[in-house]
């Protein structure tokens, strides 16, 4: 067992009424992309602080970390190419 | 060179072996000539000591139970039963090397086209391949009670390999004040130095001072006997140390791995006494071997000349010294060379009996066939670049030297010596040292002083007919490589697929360079072109074993606040997660009988226990549980399941009001952590929620005071008003209880009155005596869990996690009602709704057994003889006169009195669905 467990990207949660295939997706599929991205990492074994960190998953490379509502999200959240 | 005192015996294949002290198992078997050591994977074929490094997989054989040893790097110890794998009825004379008659038959990859038609003969197949193909057979028995241990270490500077380089970087980076750990997987440190005396000569006293100089140093840790296989995120490297598996953490890492020597790729090189030179070496060397009879060796380079030396010193006839370079690659002095010549192919079956040697380009013209019992090969090395490559460095084909090595280093990676390419040894010591160096400086990755090509590029050879082994592990010939690429797969990582090439116990130690060249060849590209495959962990073969041992005397064990009254009651303990739970006092029949007509009290501290406090709290709850509590008045108690957003439950509890913005929550045994850190998850994305959760589960107990006479034994010690209309069924109230602020939920699991009393956990132990000698005129007595699971049971209170699993959802569970889909929003709600919609799948039913036989869990719910259920909770109940239960049976089955079929022993026998509380199912016991 880790100290930090990862969280998943961060995503949008669908509206109530959103469209089944929305929910679905978003309840079903997991993304697992190659990209610089916002992630969910919970501080397991210590203070039990859910905390964002902006990772590039190709390097593993942690890029920033912030508070939840410190930092928006969703624009950072690039899709890269092959290599 | 071992402590040993004198021979020891062995038997293989029952057969009495002696060993001399610090021989191997594999240099006693070659002592006794015993050269067939093991037969092949797919052809059955004969098959010897070939790299005697521990590298290729002939030498695996079972000792004493565990297959797959490689008894070329394995000491004899007195007694061991080592038998041969892979053969039948032997390995003299194994009848299913009649495969070897039949490869025409069996190309590769025949088993995806041959056997996948007609499908309902696969598993036959299957079953047939499983038997003759494959190496060893792990013994159950003695498997099953072996204990592994696992370990956590740190250093500033770890150094993977003990060779010369190796040990240069470990003592330059201790000399820079580092902790370092020096991780080598022989018995003894020096690496190819100890084997190769002739190139040491000179150099002795020096080595010797090296070796001492690193087992001296106070600062350096030495891991013998110890594998690195992996390297992961962070400087994480994995190391397998015989039973234990250490994770080893590094701040810098000096990867000194050095070479693996390349096996040349002829017709019959995988016959007995076609070897390695480095492996003869280690025969002579350390083993104190002899290789009787005549023998060739073919090189390109100096090596090759050291090892003709050596074998003539130990008594060999060396016949031929054949070399590919047309002027010798060293002085020959009087030894036989074929300069610019080649070896072709040999013959021989059980063991070699000639070799065909000829020009370099020219096979039929003018080559020659010489009588011989041994082939040596010393064609150089490839690079043990797989650890590297893990980490991320990047490796490029070194076209002159024709090997892999590294362009781009990981962060807190570096190399020396002959990994690096570097095989001089004075080279390797400079390339350590900076290393070491540079390593201790904790300065970024990068390459060190790569020291230029020595070597001229070897001379390609084209060899070609069939069996011309490239991978000795699954048996992949050059032909069959060739045939992949004209199939198509012509990539190199889809031709190791297709091929099974690389995929064997040497993990690609022995045939990728063979395999890349051949499929560069094939393909008409060069090798850099070609590139090679991802290299993943683990770099060497790792027991399953040691991957899932845990450490026991790590092992987490929480203990409640009662649990040495609990012992000195002669408790029998469970394990339940971390958790050391009461099972009984001795007699759960007792302890149940007592909770139905008197009085029980169960510990119950394991529960998780959240307190929330804030403006939005209800709003929260209403969000992440699908029923409602925005109307929960204070001071009252409502069960809640939690859902994820599938609809799945992931946990049940009760939630109470206990002041308008201060609600108290517990959760299961289990899920504690589970359900925090979901909750907390959720008060994340939503910060602007008014929610402050504070985990009271270890500063918390709790415990359950059941039956008809708890209110009067709570009574004597608690000096509020406990009537019905003042404390009802489901009322949350704070209470003194002997004397303590406590929280006390009218809550009953176990179908009777009942008190949930949560107290601090410093003074649990004074609350549950008060409780206790108050009840004693009543007769109370402590109850376990399984008492409690029976008296759960009559009610049919599911238990989380037991009779639900990761595809229950509430509906099928048995609890719609707890569903309220006009509720605007919440988790699962989404889900939930296509799933009321959708016919409704396996239902969480009731059923009842007559007698008193009881299906074990999960016993199996047939229907038409087909397998429709199972039964996730029995127990004979006392009150009802039979065995009642929880299962999940087709929704056909699932209506009030109809019959399902359980499995029992073998036997079918009838159980009837029961829809309703099999005990006071309109609970007037429990609102009493």
């Amino acid at each position: 067992m880790g100290e930090f467990h990862f969280g998943g990207p961060v995503r949008e949660r669908p509206e109530p009424d959103a469209l089944t295939d929305e929910w679905v997706a978003y309840t079903y599929d997991q993304p697992n992309r190659r990209a610089v991205q916002w992630e969910w990492w919970f501080h397991r074994a210590a203070c039990r602080q859910w905390f964002l960190v902006r990772r590039d998953t190709r390097t593993n490379q942690v890029l920033e970390s912030a508070m939840p509502g410190e930092v928006a999200t969703g624009t950072h959240d690039s899709e890269a190419g092959d290599e | 060179m071992s402590s040993q005192e004198g021979p020891c015996t062995f038997t293989f294949d029952g057969r009495s072996i002696t060993a001399r002290p610090g021989q191997t198992i594999a240099g006693a078997l070659h002592q006794a000539g015993v050269h067939v050591v093991s037969r092949s994977f797919k052809y059955h074929r004969a098959r010897g000591l070939f790299c005697a490094t521990g590298r290729c997989p002939n030498c695996l054989c079972t000792v004493d139970g565990d297959p797959n040893v490689r008894t070329c790097v394995t000491p004899a110890r007195p007694d061991m039963a080592v038998r041969s794998q892979n053969a039948w009825p032997g390995l003299k004379w194994d009848v299913l090397s009649v495969f070897d008659r039949l490869h025409r038959f069996m190309p590769v990859g025949f088993y995806y086209r041959v056997m996948h038609k007609p499908r309902f003969l696969w598993p036959v197949f299957e079953a047939i391949v499983r038997r003759i193909a494959g190496l060893g057979r792990v013994d159950r028995q003695s498997g099953g009670r072996r204990r592994y241990d696992r370990q956590t270490l740190h250093s500033d500077v770890v150094v993977i390999g003990g060779g010369w380089a190796g040990m240069h970087a470990a003592i330059e980076a201790s000399r820079g004040g580092c902790d370092v750990t020096l991780v080598d997987d022989r018995e003894e440190l020096g690496g190819h130095a100890l084997f190769d005396p002739v190139s040491w000569v000179e150099r002795e006293a020096e080595f010797l001072s090296t070796v001492q100089a690193v087992l001296d140093d106070p600062r350096i840790r030495v891991l013998n006997r110890a594998t690195a296989f992996g390297c992961y995120e962070d400087r994480l490297v994995a190391v397998q140390a015989g039973d234990r598996m250490i994770r080893l953490r590094a701040g810098q890492v000096v990867v000194a791995t050095g070479g693996w020597e390349k096996p040349l790729v002829f017709p019959g090189n995988d016959r007995p006494g076609v070897m390695l030179a480095s492996g003869v070496q280690q025969m002579l060397w350390r083993d104190g071997c002899q290789f009787p009879g005549d023998a060739v060796v073919v090189t390109d380079n100096a090596s090759g000349y050291h090892v003709a030396h050596a074998l003539r010193a130990s008594g060999t006839r060396v016949v031929a010294v054949v070399d590919h370079n047309e002027t010798p690659a060293a002085d020959p002095g009087d030894l036989p060379v074929r300069a610019g010549q080649t070896i072709h192919s040999v013959s021989g079956r059980r063991h070699v009996t000639s070799a065909v040697v000829g020009p370099l380009d020219d096979e039929a013209a003018s080559s020659e066939s010489i009588r011989c019992r041994w082939v040596v090969q010393a064609v150089g090395f490839t690079t043990a670049s797989g650890l590297l490559a893990q980490a991320g460095c990047r490796l490029v084909h070194d076209e002159s030297r024709d090997l892999f090595r590294v362009e781009h280093f990981a962060d807190g990676f570096r190399a020396a010596g002959a990994v690096n390419g570097t095989f001089d040894i004075d080279a390797c010591a400079r390339e350590g040292r900076l290393a070491g160096e540079v390593a201790a400086a904790g300065e970024g990755g990068g390459a060190i002083d790569i020291t230029p090509s020595e070597t001229s590029p070897p001379v390609r050879r084209t060899p070609q007919g069939k069996k011309a082994f490239v991978c000795l592990c699954e048996d992949v010939t050059e032909k069959d490589l060739f045939d992949a690429v004209a199939e198509g797969f012509s990539n190199i990582e889809t031709l190791k697929r297709y091929s099974t090439v690389c995929m064997g116990p040497c993990q690609g130690k022995m045939c990728q360079a063979g395999s890349i060249d051949a499929c560069a060849r094939a393909n008409g590209k060069t090798v850099a072109e070609t590139g090679r495959t991802t290299a993943r962990p683990p770099d060497q073969p790792v027991p399953l074993g040691v991957l899932a041992g845990r450490a026991p005397h790590r092992h987490l064990v929480r203990r409640t606040a009662l649990h040495d009254w609990h012992t000195e009651a002669g408790a029998v303990f469970l394990d339940s997660g971390a958790w050391k739970r009461p099972e009984s006092y001795g007699d759960p029949s007792a302890e149940y009988q007592v909770v139905r007509e008197g009085v029980g009290l169960i510990d119950v501290s394991t529960l998780g226990k959240l307190e929330l406090r804030g403006r939005d709290v209800a709003e929260f709850l209403e969000f992440v549980y699908p029923n409602r509590f925005a109307k929960l008045k204070v001071g009252r108690v409502r069960y809640g399941v939690v859902c994820d957003e599938a609809g799945i439950i992931l946990d049940d509890g009760t939630i109470a009001r206990l002041e308008d913005d201060r609600w108290f929550l517990t959760t299961t045994t289990g899920n504690a952590d589970g359900v925090d850190s979901w909750f907390r998850w959720w008060l994340a994305t939503r910060p602007e929620w008014d929610v402050r959760l504070t985990n009271v589960s270890g500063a918390t107990a709790a415990m359950n005071l059941a039956g008809p006479m708890s209110r009067q034994v709570l009574s004597t010690v608690c000096d509020g008003d406990l009537s019905t209309e003042a404390v009802p069924y489901l009322a949350a109230s704070q209470l003194t209880v002997a004397g303590v602020p406590a929280i006390v939920l009218r809550i009953g699991f176990v179908g009777e009155l009942g008190y949930e009393i949560h107290v601090p956990s410093h003074l649990a132990e004074h609350v549950w005596r008060e409780l206790m000698a108050a009840g004693a005129e009543s007769g109370i007595r402590p109850f376990g869990i399984e008492a409690q699971r029976r008296l759960r049971l009559d009610k049919q209170h599911l238990l989380s996690g037991q009779d639900t699993d990761a595809l229950s959802n509430p509906f099928d569970a048995g609890l719609p009602w707890i569903v309220k889909l006009d509720k605007p929003d919440f988790v699962g709600r989404s889900a939930l709704q296509r799933t009321q919609g959708r016919d409704r799948g396996q239902q969480l039913v009731g059923f009842r057994l007559e007698g008193d036989r009881v299906p074990p869990e999960p016993s199996l719910v047939l229907v038409d003889g087909r397998l429709e259920g199972r039964v996730t909770s029995a127990r004979y109940s006392p009150v009802v006169g039979a065995t009642v239960g929880l299962a999940w049976v087709p929704a056909e089955s699932a209506e009030n009195g109809q019959q399902i079929t359980i499995q029992l022993d073998g036997q079918l026998v009838h159980a009837v669905v029961q829809r309703e509380p099999f005990y006071d199912p309109e609970g007037a016991r429990l609102k009493s």
